[in-house]
């Protein structure tokens, strides 16, 4: 455990600089994104009140009282570009917390393989870091989110500003409504469903380190297959099938089953490749 | 521990930002309705569902609301509902509930409403074996399945080759007339649409006959009559009779005919008075009785018709707007026995009444309200919440 630990550590150790810079990006992105248009409104609400409300134009009018869903929904892309950088990277970063200890003249893979625990460790060590990566990135943003809250208290005198809860925030946002769902039980769906695929990545990944070329073909079938599996129970005994009739609770516990099975498989087979086929 | 300060960091970011949000940062978020009793008894009213919108600041959320409360719509939808709630329509009905319970492992499968018959002896199932009830046969066999309550022996025959390639089917109902079953089914071939019944025997699945419903009609009338099904609300009542609306042309001259098919005779006739009258009408076929009910702003008016007498009872019950201390009667719906009724009261707040279908006495009448302890005027309760629609949903009683 203590190794495992240690392991997951050295994982996070090596991105940290990444994770911080993605943190910072998103930080700079959106604040001054949130604070670039809450001062064109204040500009734009008092042009409107010299105006008169009978000069407004009404696509670029802004309202009486300005608040943070508003802002929200005016800055859009500024949240939504750096929360796609942040996908960007992390995606890359499936296959890369991988090859780069294969990458140099002293290949750092070595070194792993000869330490003294089990060689599944490294398999596990390296989902916990990527999984606490995405985790942290999300928790950021929504701490952020009082953090932007707290900007528009600065910029707007308290007079031309009304309140809005964290949640009509979030959905505004066509972005975070994605990431961070309404139910925390669908946020373990989603998060869930994307630890298996990264489970089945790194599968993949290490099935082509393990057969080279070959392994390239091996690792296609593997995704293939495992996408197979897990849609089968919709798409051949689904739920208006009466190839095997199954009722909607059996169909949910089915879905749910074949992705564990999926996750234990990978986990299974990538432990195994790591521990007999890839050698130093 | 100092060496490793950059992890436990990050974990404790984790857990406190995702942990604070899904525990307080979620909570009560909108306002908490109910449908509040005014009069009469609240189970009656425990069936009926305000469903509408609740307006934002910049945003609508939708919600339904109930005796038991609201259920804003992104508050109960996830994976898990999306599953469970498919085909929802078929298990809030009434009668599927009770099949499920009583006979779950013969229900298996079957889920088209329309193909289920029942009596005291056996339980009937047809269906057309794709996917899909619209298809072209004979890609589309029929699929028969009976279900013996008493001893629980279950006879199916599958694939029973029906009609011509291009022609598409629809099953609307199913009767079974000795040991004959007979199938109508809505048949749509070279554009046209036909109602024709199919007629299997029970002990060898073979197709024995089948009559072709709508030129019965055509002859009668001497031009092309397009005929609909009107579907008895229960399928636990064998029924040797069906009734048809028909119509000609594309039927804007507003005038219909109004026939009776018997299983037992394969002959249509054409009825000498119309099965209801008036207008803006609902209505319902409970066995033999035809109720209806006509809806006007201030009154709605019931009327009951004997398709086996011709006994017509012409507004045996009238409920008005102002016995009911309401502004507008909006809409109503009859169902098992009750009349429900969708009001507006005079301030603009939606609500329901139950009426007793025999005599349309007033059994509930309710109003959605804030939860006691929402901090909401009734100004902004009239201008944020708008519900529009009145759904029955039933559950059986254990």
């Amino acid at each position: 455990m203590n190794r495992y630990l240690k392991l997951v550590h050295m994982e996070i150790h090596r991105f940290r600089w990444i994770l911080i810079a993605l943190m910072g990006i998103t930080a700079i992105c959106q604040s001054s994104g949130l604070i670039w248009t809450l001062k064109k409104a204040m500009a734009q609400l008092e042009e409107q009140k010299i105006q008169g409300a009978d000069m407004r134009k009404y696509f670029d009018s802004v309202p009486d009282t300005l608040n943070f869903e508003w802002a929200m929904f005016s800055t859009q892309m500024w949240f939504i570009l750096p929360i796609l950088l942040c996908i960007a990277v992390l995606s890359l970063y499936v296959f890369f917390i991988w090859y780069r200890d294969w990458m140099g003249r002293h290949t750092f893979i070595y070194r792993l393989l000869m330490l003294p625990t089990a060689r599944r460790n490294l398999f596990l060590a390296k989902i916990t870091a990527l999984l606490l990566f995405v985790f942290s990135i999300v928790a950021f943003q929504l701490i952020m989110l009082p953090v932007q809250e707290l900007v528009l208290k600065l910029v707007v005198p308290v007079e031309l500003r009304s309140e809005s809860h964290i949640v009509d925030v979030i959905n505004i946002n066509q972005a975070l409504v994605e990431l961070i769902p309404r139910q925390f039980e669908q946020f373990f769906y989603i998060y869930g469903l994307g630890t298996i695929v990264v489970l089945m990545f790194f599968t993949a990944i290490l099935l082509e380190r393990s057969y080279q070329r070959m392994g390239i073909l091996y690792g296609i079938l593997y995704l293939a297959g495992c996408a197979l599996v897990v849609a089968a129970p919709l798409l051949y005994f689904g739920l208006d099938s009466s190839i095997i009739p199954l009722y909607p609770m059996e169909i949910y516990v089915l879905v749910l089953f074949l992705l564990s099975v999926v996750a234990a498989v990978s986990v299974w087979l990538g432990s195994r490749l790591l521990a007999k086929k890839i050698t130093v | 521990m100092r060496h490793y300060w950059f992890s436990v960091g990050l974990v404790l970011l984790t857990v406190s930002g995702i942990g604070t949000y899904y525990f307080v940062g979620n909570q009560n978020h909108l306002p908490e309705f109910q449908i509040e009793t005014v009069q009469g008894d609240a189970k009656e009213g425990a069936a009926v569902v305000l469903s509408g919108s609740y307006y934002g600041d910049m945003r609508s959320e939708s919600l339904e609301v109930s005796i038991k409360g609201s259920k804003y719509y992104n508050e109960k939808v996830n994976f898990r509902t999306d599953i469970l709630h498919a085909n929802s329509w078929f298990y809030e009905d009434l009668e599927m509930q009770q099949l499920l319970q009583d006979h779950k492992t013969f229900m298996r499968g079957k889920d088209n409403v329309n193909g289920f018959y029942r009596d005291h002896e056996m339980v009937i199932y047809a269906d057309l074996s794709t996917s899909t009830r619209y298809t072209n046969a004979p890609k589309g066999k029929l699929q028969l399945s009976y279900l013996y309550e008493e001893t629980g022996k279950v006879v199916r025959f599958k694939s029973i080759g029906m009609g011509h390639s291009e022609d598409i089917y629809a099953i609307e109902d199913v009767q079974r007339v000795e040991n004959e079953m007979h199938i109508l089914f809505r048949k749509e071939s070279n554009q046209k649409t036909y109602e024709m019944v199919y007629v299997f025997d029970m002990k060898t699945g073979k197709q024995l006959r089948q009559v072709d419903v709508s030129s019965q009609a055509n002859e009668v009338r001497g031009s092309e009559v397009q005929l609909t099904n009107f579907q008895n609300d229960s399928r636990s009542s064998a029924s040797n009779t069906v009734f048809f609306v028909g119509s000609i042309g594309n039927g804007e001259d507003g005038k219909a005919f109004y026939y009776s098919y018997s299983y037992l005779t394969g002959v249509l006739s054409e009825l000498e008075e119309p099965l209801w009258e008036g207008r803006f009408l609902v209505d319902s076929l409970q066995n033999e009785l035809l109720y209806y009910a006509e809806i006007d702003p201030n009154v709605v008016t019931l009327s009951v018709y004997n398709t086996k007498t011709k006994e017509r009872k012409r507004s045996y019950a009238a409920v008005t707007a102002e016995q009911l201390d309401v502004d507008e009667i909006k809409a109503a719906i009859i169902k098992s026995g009750r009349v429900y009724l969708y009001l507006l009261d005079h301030a603009g707040n939606s609500g329901a009444a139950v009426l007793d279908l025999e005599d349309g006495k007033l059994l509930f009448k309710g109003f959605a309200a804030p939860v006691n302890g929402n901090k909401l005027t009734e100004e902004e309760q009239q201008e944020n919440l708008h519900l529009l629609n009145m759904n029955i949903n039933q559950k059986l009683e254990n």
